[in-house]
């Protein structure tokens, strides 16, 4: 039975006369991973503050489940947000204390050779990261958000960065919510992706149902209007119609070539759609 | 956490410190400031780096954070943002009082006479500018901002508690001088104003920290004006009502110490405040007059007449049938001396008008108290323009021509004038000390002697030096303060210097022959009555002595009285004494000190 970690309830967030949250609902459960997609302004890194306490709603809550303490919640935002004057073995100190950390893993920093008496602010971006991360590890986390931070760093970096997250997952079951650009190398990691718009969530689904409601027609013809799609993308030779929610009715009653599509694809129709509905 | 914090405060005061330790050098090697020691340039400029020190402490709450792109991190750990602030603030609460600690201990031991500023008003400013700073520090991420908006607070913080205090003297109708308003600056922890100042700053200060408490609940990594809105949303109304709250704190409070009592020679309590009614006792009845009176100081005393001045007017009062008369009010523009002068039938006063740096139309007024008629003597001289309070210590006839004698007190040659009714004006030589006017004899005082001199032919000539005795202060009247009736021969005066030690002038022999080392007070009565006040304060006791003919006499031992308690006061009048413990007030009666019933 699923256990619900936290749960954000019409939470409101604004910057200035800008609703930054307008009114926002989310579940989350033990264990699950979920992405969050969307343009840029959407909301997804300030929800992700909100959780970590970092930005506080100015209505609605944030409740976390009772078995979980703030010190189990880890987050690596875009920023890289660390006390930069302090070297890295005084950054482990500060953060062990912190935290209540008993035990921390030095692999990631020794993989990469980096030298715990460098300060935080001569780290490069990849390297930097690798130590947020095996900071927030050390927490063995309960909930791990990862704000926009794969696509900065290198492949291998890359790689190694998610390999340490997956290791997490397997070992420690946390609930990940991550929010990104580009779904490639973690097309497999989310169970649940929410894509965001102003502020609110346009998208909540599975992603195993996900694929299976969101297919791509590819025609030289219009396709009738009656054909639920959130996206249409024209060139001078074939226009592409992403329906969504697709079913095998749809199928029958409208016969076409109906097309399984990535996760990747899957994200930018739906941001695509805001952008043209914006345009009309 | 807490360890950061206090390593982060570390690193500053050891700059702080070693900043502070090289200016003078640097100052003195430059010959910016020559000729001065160390410490004596040290001081005023470590004083002064204080006040950098609380703002920064103030001001760096959050910059140092920022500075370091940390603030995310910090607001990411696992603590509330009650926490938090306690974390932030504790650290720099130490080290601001840290520095406190060594300025008082620097002010007390050899600072004193070398501070830039005096104890009270430094300690009001360096304590405001710290809380001030500490809670604007959120408002913005620029750190120099900060510390203009800051600064700015402070000034708008001191311009409205003095506002406030404008506004409780103005309502109260209390005379500027009477509150010693300039104490806050020039340095009375123990004046009843500074207190209550101090008291209202810190009900003014709440408002700043009670409005950045409250919105720091809310603080997060948004844009500060999102923040300011939040504080400035709470911080108005809290800043009107705390605003509002220490002026009426004021109000009551500079009532306080404020009512005063005198207990007449035929021994009636009057009860007094600024411009209110009088509340006479006599021992079996209250009476009341009503008036807009004021509290009785320096007054003359003459059988059932108490005259004195207040607020620009003379008044009499009948200490049998209470009735009180305004024998002469001063035009809006004009004030006349505390002290004032009476023979026969004649009082005389000092009138003059204020203008920016100097007195201007300065008259010796002459009045006739059955006919109230008036007769003005201009004294156009520069030295009474420039006296801060012209004192008449004497006043007789040669050949049927009246003159008196003005000591132009605090000027810096401490001048004799000689003033004739037909206004001539005579420069007649300098006294360090108050002079006296005592058998026709002058008496002045050098540097180190007393001299005596008589007047012959239109001048003073010497006719006898006291030696070796040049710090006793011999007096006469309330405060030393000459209030002659009118020149009553004497047969001996009393004196007192620092040690301290009293003696007789016997004015038969003209010298000093009896010598006590005492530890209390003296109180002079003209013509003649001196008391003096024992307070030994190991065994909380007051005796209350009399001296005659160079002999003490004991008149009364008040056993758990100590004057010199703030809570506490003596005063010894002609008529007897008041002692105010707190609220209760006693009255105690000449010659036996029998209390009086009211």
């Amino acid at each position: 039975m699923s256990q619900k970690f936290v749960e954000v309830k019409n939470v409101c967030v604004n910057i200035g006369r800008k609703k930054i949250l307008d009114n926002i609902n989310l579940e989350l459960q033990k264990g699950e991973a979920v992405l969050i997609a969307g343009r840029n302004g959407a909301g997804k890194s300030t929800l992700l503050k909100s959780i970590a306490n970092i930005i506080l709603p100015d209505k609605g809550s944030i409740k976390l489940s009772k078995d979980i303490s703030r010190s189990k919640i880890g987050i690596i935002s875009d920023h890289l947000s660390l006390f930069e004057n302090f070297t890295l073995k005084q950054g482990i100190r500060f953060h062990t204390a912190a935290f209540h950390i008993e035990d921390f893993d030095y692999t990631l920093i020794n993989e990469l050779k980096m030298s715990l008496n460098q300060k935080i602010k001569h780290l490069s971006a990849g390297e930097r990261t690798l130590y947020h991360l095996s900071l927030i590890l050390a927490q063995k986390p309960e909930i791990l958000l990862i704000d926009e931070i794969i696509h900065v760093i290198d492949p291998y970096l890359r790689e190694q960065f998610l390999e340490a997250v997956i290791d997490l997952m397997d070992r420690c079951h946390p609930t990940v919510v991550m929010v990104n650009h580009t779904f490639s190398e973690i097309e497999k990691i989310p169970d649940r992706v929410l894509v965001m718009e102003k502020g609110q969530f346009i998208l909540d689904e599975k992603r195993e149902t996900l694929g299976e409601k969101l297919k791509k027609v590819t025609s030289e013809d219009e396709i009738p209007e009656e054909v639920p799609c959130v996206f249409k993308r024209e060139s001078s030779y074939f226009k592409e119609y992403y329906v969504y929610p697709f079913n095998e009715e749809l199928k029958i009653k409208f016969p076409n070539d109906y097309k399984s599509i990535n996760l990747n694809e899957i994200v930018k129709a739906f941001v695509g759609g805001q952008y043209v509905e914006e345009r009309i | 956490m807490l360890k950061k914090e206090f390593n982060d405060i570390l690193k500053l005061a050891l700059f702080f410190i070693i900043g502070i330790l090289l200016l003078p050098v640097f100052l003195m090697s430059t010959r910016i400031i020559a000729n001065q020691s160390y410490f004596s340039v040290f001081f005023p400029a470590f004083q002064f780096g204080l006040f950098f020190w609380a703002l920064l402490m103030g001001a760096s709450l959050f910059s140092i954070d920022r500075g370091q792109r940390g603030i995310e991190y910090l607001l990411s750990l696992p603590y509330s943002r009650l926490k938090l602030l306690v974390l932030k603030i504790l650290p720099r609460l130490i080290s601001v009082l840290a520095f406190y600690i060594v300025f008082v201990i620097l002010y007390r031991s050899v600072g004193e006479n070398l501070a830039a500023i005096s104890s009270v008003s430094f300690s009001a400013i360096y304590i405001s500018l710290f809380l001030i700073a500490i809670s604007l520090s959120a408002i913005s991420d620029n750190f120099v901002v900060l510390s203009v908006v800051s600064l700015f607070s402070l000034c708008v913080f001191f311009g409205l508690l003095f506002l406030g205090s404008w506004f409780v003297v103005l309502t109260k109708k209390i005379p500027y001088y009477s509150l010693n308003i300039n104490d806050f600056f020039s340095g009375g922890w123990d004046s009843d104003l500074t207190g209550f100042t101090l008291l209202a700053a810190l009900i003014l200060l709440s408002s700043f920290l009670m409005s950045f408490i409250l919105s720091f609940k809310k603080f997060d990594v948004r844009p500060a004006k999102i923040f300011n809105r939040r504080f400035f949303k709470l911080f108005t109304p809290i800043f009107i009502f705390c605003f509002i709250f220490s002026v009426l704190f004021s109000y009551q409070g500079i009532d306080i110490g404020y009512k005063s009592y005198y207990l007449t020679q035929n021994h009636k309590l009057i009860e007094s405040t600024y411009y209110s009614d009088f509340k006479i006792h006599d021992g079996e009845k209250t009476h009341k007059i009503k008036g807009e009176f004021g509290p009785i100081w320096f007054p003359l005393e003459e059988d059932e007449y108490l005259y004195y001045t207040f607020d620009r007017k003379i008044f009499k009062l009948n200490t049998l049938n209470y009735a009180c008369d305004v024998l002469y009010e001063a035009p809006p523009e004009k004030e006349i001396s505390y002290q004032f002068w009476k023979y026969d039938q004649t009082i005389t006063f000092i009138e003059r008008k204020k203008a920016k740096k100097h007195f201007t139309d300065i008259q010796l007024v002459l009045m006739d108290i059955p006919s109230r008629k008036l007769t003005r003597i201009p004294i156009d001289h520069a030295l009474l323009k420039k006296s801060h309070q012209p004192v008449i210590f004497g006043t007789d006839k040669i050949e049927g021509k009246r003159f008196w004698l003005i000591w132009t007190e605090r000027n810096e040659d401490n001048q004799i004038l000689k003033l004739w009714e037909d206004g001539g004006i005579e420069n007649i030589g300098k006294s360090q000390r108050s002079p006296l006017y005592i058998n026709n004899m002058l008496i002045t005082y050098t540097e180190k002697e007393m001299i005596f001199s008589k007047e012959k032919a239109g001048s003073y000539e010497t006719f006898h030096k006291i030696t070796n005795r040049e710090r006793f202060h011999f007096g006469l009247g309330y405060f030393s303060l000459p209030s002659n009736l009118n020149n009553i021969p004497l047969k001996e005066i009393y004196g007192w210097k620092k040690g301290p030690e009293y003696a007789r002038l016997n004015l038969a022999t003209l010298e000093i022959d009896e010598i006590h080392v005492l530890k209390g007070h003296l109180y002079c009565f003209y013509p003649g009555d001196y008391y003096f006040t024992e307070i030994d304060k190991d065994n909380v006791t007051t005796k209350i002595y009399e001296f005659k003919e160079g002999k003490l006499k004991l008149l009364k031992s008040f056993p758990d009285l100590d004057p010199t308690r703030a809570e506490n006061r003596l005063s010894l009048f002609k008529g007897g004494i008041i002692v105010e413990r707190g609220k209760r007030i006693k009255a105690y009666v000449f010659p036996e000190l029998i209390e009086l019933k009211f």
